[in-house]
């Protein structure tokens, strides 16, 4: 393990070679660009392209290419950008192509508060790009987790072939912090799983596969004619409309992270076993809200955190076991959008406390909250 | 300060003069010397050089959670504009560090001032106005007792640029010896 002090953008960058990635296509944006001149550094060192694009569609796009030719690939962004990115994020849904996207949130709609933080963009991480479509979505909130977590999200995109997009925000990815490095051999890597190379043709058809399984396709180059397609498609990965073909398709496309969501789900339980009070929080303001237990423990309050860490799919199982009857309290930095999930899983109305002015939530805010209503 | 639970600085300046380097070394000297945890988060203006900039460094006993200043212990700048622009969240009782030549006099009994010519001293004495920030980090490190001499000694010729260790040295040597 080594040491460091670095900020989050850096540190993702470190923590996407680590795993793998050996292509980055992006288009700088604040507060993330330190994430592209970082990994221009480093890839070059490790045999790996940067390429900076003429904007945010086109670097989406050369993620999905570089990953198609069997490269692990991520790309960078920020609000705006992301909103750029988000018809290509559905090709890769639907072309069932592993790519990373990082969003490192800052205040929005349209170019917004671009050195401010916030946590608007956690429903456009599911719902940025239109029809239905699987997508895992990670928020890690401290220096180490982030690293972790980066490489996680290179795992689960080849695991199930799918995009993951990596939330972070300008707090997290601008603050320089204590970063315990693991050493190489102390990562766990995914490789995707590809077809025997040497055939004379494929043996099987590419989308075709178990219920539950990511399929399993070639790598361009790996010496087979097979075809990627963005329109509704085959068990060939030829278009079709056939309303069959096209249900058993997206059925297979949903179920490969709907089967192993328990494997996908993650999240942190801090001091919640004898708490009254649980706060739902996420990214940064779990910190915040870490901050604001501690304080109010020792006033003699009994409050705990749930901090789901796999945004999307969201954890509403384990949300409403750990939960159970108490007291919950939403604290998110935009005017309320996880607390519908939240509220959805525990099918009833909760307490909430939105702050979307560029500030992030204090923890003397949070205390104020549970004080002024909770108890 | 060996027993430091939790410590709150704040270096403003204007961009360029090389201040938010001192943060940012301060905050990898405690972590690599003291086993402690700390953060530092620059602020800069859409200006970058020539406007108002800040950072914050918080030193801690444990893990931080919440990564921002609210209650800060020490604060230095060398810039008046920077100066009045960033005090915020000083407490009672705080040490103020001012360049006494580019920021105006302030008093208030609630603070322990000190008015050095920093910049000044960095390119006179030092011979080079670039050792402000290592000659603000020894100021930093007496004064609060953050860094000892000997660690500053050891640190300083690692993490500056080849070729700028003696003169920075001397930068340790007379800002641990000016106050």
């Amino acid at each position: 393990m080594k040491r460091v002090v670095m900020p989050g953008n850096e540190t993702v960058a470190h923590a996407a070679v680590a795993a793998g990635c050996r292509f980055y296509a992006g288009y700088p944006i604040t507060p993330s660009s330190e994430l592209a001149a970082e990994m221009s550094k480093l890839l070059p060192k490790v045999g790996g392209k940067f390429i900076q694009m003429e904007d945010e569609i086109a670097s989406m796009a050369a993620a999905i290419g570089a990953s198609v030719a069997g490269y692990k690939a991520m790309t960078a962004t920020s609000g705006p950008g992301f909103s750029l990115k988000q018809e290509h994020i559905g090709l890769a849904c639907m072309m069932e192509v592993p790519v990373v996207i990082v969003n490192v949130m800052r205040g929005g709609p349209s170019t917004g508060l671009p050195t401010h933080p916030a946590q608007g963009d956690v429903m456009q991480a599911r719902w940025g790009t239109h029809g239905d479509h699987p997508i895992i979505a990670l928020a890690p909130a401290f220096p180490t987790e982030i690293y972790m977590e980066t490489i996680r999200a290179f795992n689960l995109a080849e695991r199930f072939r799918n995009p993951v997009i990596l939330l972070l925000d300008e707090i997290l990815a601008h603050t320089y912090e204590v970063v315990d490095i693991p050493e190489p051999e102390e990562i766990e890597l995914v490789d995707r799983k590809l077809p025997p190379s040497g055939l004379d043709r494929l043996d099987f058809y590419t989308y075709q596969r178990k219920e539950g399984d990511p399929p399993l396709l070639p790598n361009f180059f790996q010496g087979y004619n097979f075809h990627f397609e963005s329109l509704a498609h085959d068990e060939m990965g030829f278009p079709t409309t056939d309303p069959e073909k096209v249900a058993y398709i997206s059925r297979l496309r949903e179920a490969k992270i709907e089967k192993h969501r328990e494997e996908i789900w993650k999240n942190d339980e801090y001091m919640l076993e004898d708490a009254e009070i649980v706060i739902f929080a996420y990214g940064s303001v779990a910190r915040s809200a870490k901050e604001a237990i501690n304080r109010l423990r020792s006033e003699g309050i009994k409050v705990g955190l749930f901090r789901p860490i796999t945004l999307w799919p969201f954890p509403d199982q384990p949300l409403r076991r750990a939960v159970g009857e108490r007291k919950v309290l939403v604290a998110e930095m935009n005017l309320g959008q996880m607390v519908y999930e939240v509220e959805r899983a525990l099918r009833r109305d909760v307490f909430t406390l939105f702050k979307a002015d560029g500030t992030p939530i204090s923890p003397v805010e949070i205390m104020d909250k549970i004080k002024g209503e909770l108890i | 300060m060996s027993n430091i639970e939790h410590y709150e600085l704040r270096f403003s300046a204007i961009g360029g003069q090389g201040i938010i380097t001192a943060g940012a070394m301060l905050a990898e000297a405690v972590v690599q010397y003291k086993g402690l945890y700390a953060i530092h988060s620059p602020r800069y203006t859409a200006q970058v050089r020539g406007g108002p900039t800040k950072v914050d460094v918080v030193v801690d006993k444990n893990p931080i959670n919440f990564p921002k200043t609210t209650n800060v212990d020490y604060y230095l700048s060398t810039s008046e504009k920077s100066f009045r622009t960033y005090f915020q969240d000083i407490k009672p009782g705080a040490i103020i560090v001012l360049d006494s030549n580019l920021v105006e006099e302030f008093r208030d009994p609630k603070y322990r001032v000190y008015r050095i010519p920093l910049i000044e001293t960095a390119a006179k004495e030092i011979g080079n106005v670039v050792t402000v920030s290592t000659l603000s980090l020894a100021v930093t490190a007496k004064l609060t007792g953050l860094l000892t001499l000997e660690e500053l000694e050891d640190f300083i010729p690692k993490r500056v640029p080849r070729g700028y260790g003696e003169i920075n040295l001397k930068a340790v040597r007379l800002g641990y010896s000016l106050v």
